[in-house]
């Protein structure tokens, strides 16, 4: 099991949350043209190693989270708030 | 290359077991070589083989960093099945399946190939009916398919979860007879064996760790026994393939890592004759009796990317309980060992078998969890792809412009989301 | 063999069969203990050779299996020396027939010089002698008899009828094994103010003080385990660790308490600050000729029967050693009455083992080993060797009846592996040594490669000493893997399980299988029931020496878990029969239930299918249902569509984001129609939205996807749309909702709004939404047609549910209604040409079901870009249409395909996605996709082939609208 620290729920175990994808893709606008959408869909770094990746915790707050991890070891580096707004908050409550 | 069969067995008997040569040899590698296939994996190793069997090419090397056939060759539940139906998909399979029925000989090396069919089961009618398209297309396309009705499905595997208390009822099953198991192992072997015999160099240990290029050519790799020259390579590394891609400074690949876990139990007398698949309500499980006498099964991916062969504890319990609600007689079997494996999880669930932007380099990729069973097609579709320099008509799609010409082959509709087309 | 147990009362007798046949044992035995005590020594057969086997160990390291229970309760390959022994338990010997004694597959141990390492990747493949022949028939002839000659025990194929428990815990320090060094680990942990928890494997505390003569120390410290409040659990094995420190563990309930309890085992699941490894070693045995007759064991297992069971394993027992370990147990074993002869490999002794042993009658010959066992059920004979002069030779043959082997320890260092680099090869002490690891995982006692008990007991003081890794100590071993003269007469085990010889490992050699992974599939050893606790190391060190290498060069074959195999009903734990996936009932379930519904299962939903009246089928029923309903009026439970309120100042655009069509011109009150794309540019789901007020949107998703879709639009809001301002909640199960359809809903509606002038055409006009007052109770009602009836979703608070749909039916019944499933539904969708989750596969976009209409030029959205590729829009994909069987007594159902009359196979050009009987049609009807859609030439003859029910029948494609194309009856 993975332990997980949820910034709003705690340390919980893995299979509450439901993994995203590559944390560090950027959407491009919505009117962009069919290139940048095709890099940001379908190409990835697959990085072997640590990565910024999205995990929602799905049984719990439903938040989407950012999670710095290793790939290769699957040890987790550092977790935060998907929406740096948040994380504003959070850090001004603390 | 010493004839195996039963004659040389019966007489080996008797000399002690003198007459048996290496199976292949551990060749240094050469300065220089015509076709450099990266990756001793059952595909890699297939490429070589069919490379010098039906293009008559001498001066092959395979490069494997471990020992040949210890990666995904090696941990998979060794499934065979072509119930694909989309274009290109569906050819691709069953020519791989008609390889399969003929590839013991054709190494003359044992593989094991059991066609003991492949049952898929269905809890509603409706289930039943829509995927009765794949299977539909696999009989008008030259392969077989059966319905089993409840009544057929009792009869062929009676200790089936048909209980009232079951949680999701069974209706029936779609079946490919032909499909089975083989020996895994036998294949990465009996294919090295047969390669070798043809003259292609095998180098164990053999890791690459640099990829020389110029103007648009690979000129040479740099590995861990010294720098080799190919006039053209072929990457064939399935589960590491974009680090290879990443150090011929080709940036992305539509691919992502992920691992799938497998599973066996202790050896038991013989009790599921079929290879039986489950997947209902989230669910998704498959199981067989390998020859020895374990029940082989597995399920999901572990959803998050990884590349560490080791499984985690929620995949484990998810399988074990599908286990027990399809046959719920083996509740008090033991499970004995659980391994996994990482594989490249492709954005449609299909794989690449193509040219790169490099003149020179191929690549063999994105076999998602299912490259067992299209290794020898993937072998035979990969030579001819390095041989001629251009796709075969059947894998014309299987490239890496699909996603961005909207050609994507998706046979379970789940979109760009690799986790999703375990 | 005279084995006897050495104090013969009657005490803590208990009952138990084996092979049907009654035997004593007595409280605190295991099971190869009692069969030891009843001289039961030969209880197995090899897996290959079908050789007699003994008993050879006292624990997780035993080559002997047997198989327990009758029945439904049969649970085979179970080792006995780790069986608690229990009143009446039943076990029987396996892989032989006709019996134990006379087993005819033993005709195989005559034949094995056929049978070599990797002889069935050799043979077998055609007709033979020289493999004649194509295909796989040959292969699956023999095969059928090879899979009934392999296997061990025999499964049940009944259900299992105990039942599985599991159980999630914390704690600061996990001490695993309660050996010397764990239970002092656990001590100094909690007298440290630690939460500690201590598992043993064993039924009984103690690990290697159980083997001790003296239990005067086990006993107090026990006490201190009690006084500190270690929390204790015995019968539970620590079979993996894996990510994070969880410990998966298996609890086995006291077996003569099982009876009275259905529970057998739980699957424990503890997260541990830290683990302390005290899992100790095992004893290795070493390879020579018939290394596997009975009477030959581990001296620990002498030991350990002598002193905690009180039986005496022989009367004239040698002993084979490389070490120090078994001078004590000599001792002993001579004391208890036995003659014993001691056979040390090495050219000399330290003076406290000779001091040990200077004043018995103990026999020591140094420089000797032994070279071949001999007796036929039971060792008689040893052949041995002595070195001379740097030469081994054959040397005397003595008489005996127990040969005891201890060819050094191998420390138990599995559970760490998966989180450690490469365990580490000790040539000194001639053992594996834990690699380093990143995860907390302490290793003490002779895990860590510490030998004495004194020096284990320090070594657990893990808090004082804060001895993180322990250093190992030296140990006088002399690696002993084989016997040094070379003996092909006999069979050299190296795996008992797999019946693993020399010869094996070395035509592996011959043959170029020299790496480990290598050997092991080529060879299968380690592959068994023990995963190799035994032969491992001792196949690696042949493989070693026959390339001339170290064993660290050949390599360690990676540890997997489990430790030791664990019962997979204990994995699914309560996860099974109804409760293997959660049931999801709608608010209506009871209800729909008195009203005769048969369920369906549709995701983790259970539906309503339809509404038999008495034993009427699936078709009739749901026929009546259809022509009710568009006659008068039908209800249908609708609650399972996903509901999901959002709200917020940017809520309309976060709407004209994520659907094909634009919602901020929506005016409230009002609903409307809406697609989603993926990212992709394909159709992800359908549904409608309710505007409710100003800021405030009620969505509807399909039943499939309500989850995905609710998880998308939170990804999209908090991940990619951080400063739009709304909020997303998931209201599907605060409502239950049901369709009122049907000529007369809107009377049915009258009678239950207070005041009737609220539901009219003008005030709640098509696609009007608004809060309606059912008795006391405020519901939403929306005038949206699935059906193509007039027709309204009535939302109603979940709580309120049973009593209103009460009221409603009651209303309904008065205008001769009827309740419909999800079958009618279906049919009536599909006569209106609707797109539902067979038609939405993942592969469809708007284009292809034509409503290409609905796509604003305004603005852009999710899957705008990508939906214009060039796959995407090319003439000819197969768009959606209805399909009429020409002949109209024909049947038809989905998932058969569409052909020209020129080309009847290879690749369809159309496939039906939905298929029913439509009572209004008066024949069968489906919607499907054509390529081309209904731009098709009129004449061309379409054929319906559906091989799997011998379909095939002539078909014309028509417009999807097939009913009331004009939608003249929504407005009725």
């Amino acid at each position: 099991m993975i332990i997980i620290k949820c910034p709003f729920c705690g340390s919980r175990g893995h299979n509450e949350f439901k993994y995203g994808g590559d944390g560090s893709i950027k959407y491009p606008d919505l009117h962009d043209p069919i290139t940048d959408w095709h890099d940001a869909v379908f190409q990835r770094k697959n990085i072997a190693g640590i990565q910024t990746e999205t995990w929602q915790h799905i049984h719990g707050c439903r938040m989407w989270l950012l999670v710095d991890r290793d790939t290769l070891t699957h040890k987790i580096i550092s977790v935060r708030p998907a929406n740096p707004n948040i994380i504003n908050i959070l850090e001004k409550n603390s | 290359m010493k004839q195996f069969s039963t004659w040389q067995v019966l007489k080996n008997g008797f000399i002690n077991q003198k007459g048996w040569k290496r199976q292949w040899e551990d060749a240094a590698p050469k300065k220089n070589y015509d076709i450099i296939i990266v990756g001793g994996g059952l595909h890699g190793l297939a490429t070589a083989y069919y490379l010098a069997k039906n293009f008559k090419l001498k001066n092959i090397a395979v490069l494997e960093k471990n020992w040949i056939g210890g990666g995904n060759a090696g941990r998979n539940t060794t499934i065979i099945r072509s119930n694909y139906m989309l274009k290109g998909n569906r050819e691709f399979y069953e020519h791989s399946l008609k390889l399969w029925e003929n590839l013991s000989h054709e190494l003359n090396y044992n593989v094991m190939f059991s066609q003991r069919s492949h049952v898929s089961l269905y809890h509603s009618p409706s289930a039943i009916d829509n995927a009765s398209r794949r299977y539909n297309i696999m009989l008008n396309t030259g392969s077989d398919a059966e319905l089993w009705s409840l009544k057929t499905l009792k009869k062929k595997i009676p200790h089936l979860n048909y209980s009232d208390d079951s949680r999701f009822p069974i209706y029936g099953a779609l079946v490919q007879k032909r499909a089975g198991t083989a020996r895994h192992d036998a294949v990465a072997w009996g294919y090295a064996r047969a390669a070798n015999n043809l003259g292609v160099d095998i180098i164990q240990n053999c890791e690459v760790n640099g990829v020389i290029t110029k103007n648009n050519n690979i000129v040479s790799l740099n590995t861990s026994k010294g720098n080799i020259q190919g006039g053209k390579v072929g990457f064939a590394v399935a589960g590491h393939s974009s680090i290879l891609w990443q150090m011929a400074n080709l940036g992305n690949l539509p691919i992502e890592s992920h691992k799938l876990q497998a599973f066996v139990t202790e050896p038991i007398k013989p009790l599921l004759d079929q290879v039986v698949v489950f997947s209902v309500g989230g669910a998704h499980f498959y199981i067989s009796q390998s020859d020895k006498g374990g029940l082989v099964f597995g399920g999901d991916i572990d959803w998050y990317k990884s590349y560490a062969q080791k499984g985690n504890l929620p995949i484990v319990q998810d399988v074990a309980e599908c286990a027990i609600s399809v046959l719920p007689c083996i509740s008090r079997l033991k499970l004995l060992r659980h391994w996994s494996g990482v594989v490249d999880m492709s954005m449609d669930g299909s794989f690449f078998i193509c040219k790169t932007p490099l003149n020179n380099l191929y690549l063999n990729a994105g076999w998602n969890y299912g490259g067992f069973k299209a290794s020898p097609a993937s072998g035979w579709y990969f030579a001819d792809l390095i041989a001629n320099d251009r796709p075969n008509r059947v894998i014309q799609n299987h490239n890496l412009k699909r996603f961005e010409k909207g050609y994507q082959i998706d046979e379970r509709g789940a979109g760009p989301d690799p986790k999703l087309h375990g | 063999m005279t084995i006897q147990r050495v104090n013969k009362d009657n005490k803590n007798a208990i009952s138990f069969y084996w092979n049907g046949k009654l035997l004593k044992g007595k409280k605190g035995d295991t099971l190869s203990a009692a069969l030891l005590a009843n001289n039961k020594l030969f209880i197995a057969r090899s897996f290959k050779y079908h050789r007699p086997r003994g008993i050879t160990s006292s624990g997780v390291e035993e080559g002997a299996l047997v198989t327990l229970g009758k029945n439904a309760s049969t649970e085979p390959n179970v080792n006995p020396s780790t069986t608690e022994l229990y009143n009446n338990l039943e076990a029987f010997s396996q892989n032989a027939w006709p019996s134990l004694y006379f087993d005819f597959g033993y005709i195989l141990n005559f034949l094995s010089k056929f049978f070599a390492a990797g002889f069935y990747y050799k043979m077998f493949i055609g007709i033979p002698p020289f493999e004649w022949g194509k295909g796989t028939s040959a292969w699956m002839f023999f095969e059928k008899y090879i899979r009934k000659i392999a296997g061990f025990g025999k499964a049940s194929r009944q259900k299992d009828p105990s039942d599985y428990d599991n159980l999630n815990s914390f704690i600061d320090i996990l001490v695993i094994g309660s050996g010397p060094s764990g239970i002092n680990a656990a001590l100094s942990a909690s007298k440290a103010g630690f939460d500690v928890m201590l598992v043993e494997q064993d039924f009984e505390l103690g690990g290697n003080y159980l083997n001790h003569q003296n239990k005067h120390k086990l006993n107090l410290l026990k006490e201190q385990l009690l006084k500190y409040h270690v929390k204790l659990k015995t019968r539970t094995t620590a079979f993996g660790i894996y990510d994070d420190k969880c410990v998966a563990l298996v609890e086995k309930f006291d077996p003569s308490q099982i009876s009275k309890n259905k529970i057998r085992q739980r699957l424990h699941i503890c997260r541990a600050k830290k683990i302390i490894l005290a899992t100790g070693a095992i004893e290795r045995t070493y390879a020579f000729g018939n290394n596997d007759l009975p009477g030959i064991m581990t001296v620990n297992a002498g030991k350990s029967y002598l002193n905690r069971y009180k039986i005496l394993v022989g009367k004239k027992i040698i002993i084979s050693t490389n070490n120090d370990s078994v001078y004590e147990t000599a001792l002993e074993l001579n004391n208890a009455g036995a003659n014993v002869v001691i056979l040390d490999a090495r050219a000399q002794l330290s003076n406290s083992q000779n001091n040990l042993i200077k004043n018995s009658n103990i026999r020591l010959l140094l420089n000797t080993v032994v070279h071949r066992a001999l007796g036929k059920k039971c060792v008689k004979l040893v052949e041995t060797a002595k070195e001379k002069n740097s030469k081994w030779q054959k040397s005397i043959r003595i008489n005996c009846d127990c040969l005891l082997i201890s060819a050094g320890w191998s420390p138990v260092i599995h559970l760490a592996a998966p989180h450690s680099e490469k365990p580490v090869w000790s040539h000194e002490q001639a053992c594996f040594l834990p690699g380093k690891n990143n995860q907390d995982i302490i290793f003490v006692g002779s895990a860590a490669g510490i030998w004495n008990t004194l020096n284990c007991e320090k070594s657990g003081n893990i808090v004082n000493e804060n001895k993180l890794n322990q250093k190992s100590e030296k140990n006088s071993v002399l690696p002993l893997f084989q016997t040094p003269i070379n003996n092909n007469k006999s069979k050299n085990f190296v795996d008992f399980q797999h019946d693993v010889t020399i010869s094996d490992i070395k035509l592996a050699h011959q043959e170029g299988f020299t790496s480990v992974e290598h050997l092991k599939r080529y060879t299968t050893l380690g592959m068994a029931s023990d995963q190799g606790k035994n032969g491992n190391i001792i196949g690696l060190a042949i493989m070693g020496s026959a390339l001339n290498k170290e064993i660290n060069e050949v390599g360690t074959s990676k540890f997997r878990p489990p430790y030791t195999p664990v019962t997979i009903g204990a994995l699914a734990s309560r996860n099974k029969d109804e409760g293997f996936k959660l049931m999801r009932r709608t608010p209506f379930h009871e209800w729909n239930k008195t009203k005769n519904c048969v369920m369906i299962e549709t995701g983790l939903w259970q539906r309503p299918w339809f509404y038999p009246f008495e034993s009427q089928k699936l078709e009739d029923a749901s026929c009546n249902e259809v022509k009710i309903t568009r006659k008068n009026v039908g209800i249908c439970d609708v609650s399972t569509l996903g509901k999901i309120m959002l709200q917020g100042p940017d809520a309309s655009i976060f709407l004209d984001n994520i659907y094909i069509n634009s919602f901020s011109k929506l005016s409230v009150g009002k609903a409307r129609y809406g697609i989603m794309l993926r990212d992709d540019g394909f159709i992800l789901d359908d549904g409608t939205v309710w505007r409710i007020s100003e800021d405030c949107y009620l969505i509807t998703t399909t039943t499939n996807q309500a989850g995905i879709v609710m998880s998308w639009l939170e990804e999209l809001s908090q991940v990619r749309w951080p400063d739009l301002q709304i909020h997303l909640t998931s209201v599907t199960d605060q409502w239950a909702g049901c369709a009122i359809a049907g000529p007369k809903s809107r009377k049915v509606i009258e009678q239950l709004a207070i005041n009737k002038e609220e539901v009219s055409d003008e005030n709640l006009p098509f696609m009007g939404v608004k809060k309606l007052k059912i008795e006391t109770i405020e519901c939403l009602i929306a005038r949206i047609s699935f059906s193509g009836e007039l027709a309204y979703e009535v939302y109603i608070p979940s709580d309120f549910a049973n009593s209103l749909i009460e009221k409603i039916w009651e209303e309904a019944s008065n205008f001769n209604g009827c309740l419909y499933g999800s079958e009618a539904l279906g049919t009536m969708r599909i006569e209106k040409g609707h797109v539902g989750g067979s038609e939405l596969d993942g592969r469809v976009t708007v284009d292809d079901i034509q409503l290409n209409k609905m796509i604003s030029k305004k603005k852009s959205f999710i899957g705008n870009t990508l939906r214009l590729r060039e796959g995407l829009i090319k003439p000819g994909r197969p768009r959606l249409v209805g399909i009429f069987p020409i002949d109209k007594n024909s049947k038809f159902k989905s998932g058969g395909l569409l052909y020209t009359s020129e080309k009847i196979s290879g690749y369809p050009i159309g496939w039906v996605t939905s298929a029913t009987y439509s009572p209004m049609m008066g024949h069968y009807i489906g919607l499907g996709f054509i390529e081309n859609g209904l731009d098709r030439s009129i004449n061309e003859e379409i054929i319906l082939i559906d091989k799997l029910k011998s379909i095939k029948i002539p078909v014309d494609i028509v417009s999807p609208q097939m009913y009331d194309p004009e939608g003249k009856k929504l407005n009725v």
